[in-house]
């Protein structure tokens, strides 16, 4: 399944993008997703050990499934307030 | 019945006495309201400015649930508005506000607020500095 993430403060910076395209496995979940993140982008792995994955409008547990057309976003740690 | 909680974020500015108003209650003897403000300084780095970014969404889904949670623990009303975009020092980026009949449990329920905001609201704070370029600021 083909998947565009949404990217947020300085990973969308790291990435030079407000997406990220990624193709992986019907059925793979929240964690399998990092880490193939972190395989196809080397230089974002430090980031993604801190990273959390949302879907939709919630945060996903990493054995979350995910389905082809969801929203998802990756989390860099939140600084609001 | 008029709802017990609000979550908003704005771009505008926020609006305090508004927000006082809307935790208004004849049962309630202690309105509780913090403003977490821009300040110049921040780890040891002059600051002339901050942008606000977000994740709307899901960033109010997380506000909501947040002030829907100070209700269950014994406000009366929880109010939270989160600015984004750029904000100068001395503007407020976030109000919190309950209000409940007195006023002991209200510091407590205003911290723990404070807390879950910092830590699960998707927003992400964008620093600019009188020496250097912007930055961004992970995790707080």
């Amino acid at each position: 399944m083909d998947l565009e993430l949404l990217l947020f403060a300085s990973l969308k910076d790291d990435v030079g993008s407000p997406t990220l395209k990624m193709t992986l496995p019907e059925g793979s979940t929240v964690s399998t997703l990092l880490q193939e993140i972190g395989e196809a982008h080397p230089y974002l792995q430090g980031k993604l050990a801190h990273v959390r994955v949302a879907i939709g409008d919630e945060f996903a547990d990493p054995d979350a499934i995910i389905s082809e057309g969801q929203e998802i976003a990756l989390i860099p740690p939140v600084s609001g307030g | 019945m008029p709802s017990a909680f609000e979550a908003r974020l704005c771009r505008e500015v926020i609006d305090t006495e508004a927000a006082r108003s809307w935790l208004t209650d004849d049962a309630c003897g202690a309105i509780h309201l913090f403003c977490g403000v821009v300040r110049d300084l921040n780890r040891d780095r002059s600051v002339t400015r901050i942008e606000y970014h977000a994740h709307e969404s899901l960033a109010l889904r997380s506000l909501e649930k947040i002030v829907e949670g100070l209700v269950q623990s014994g406000a009366r009303k929880a109010i939270a508005i989160h600015r984004l975009g750029m904000l100068e020092v001395g503007e407020t980026s976030i109000l919190l506000g309950v209000s409940l009949p007195h006023r002991k449990e209200g510091f407590a329920l205003l911290e723990r607020g404070m807390t879950e905001i910092k830590a699960d609201v998707a927003v992400w704070k964008h620093e600019h500095y009188t020496d250097g370029p912007p930055e961004w600021i992970e995790g707080s």
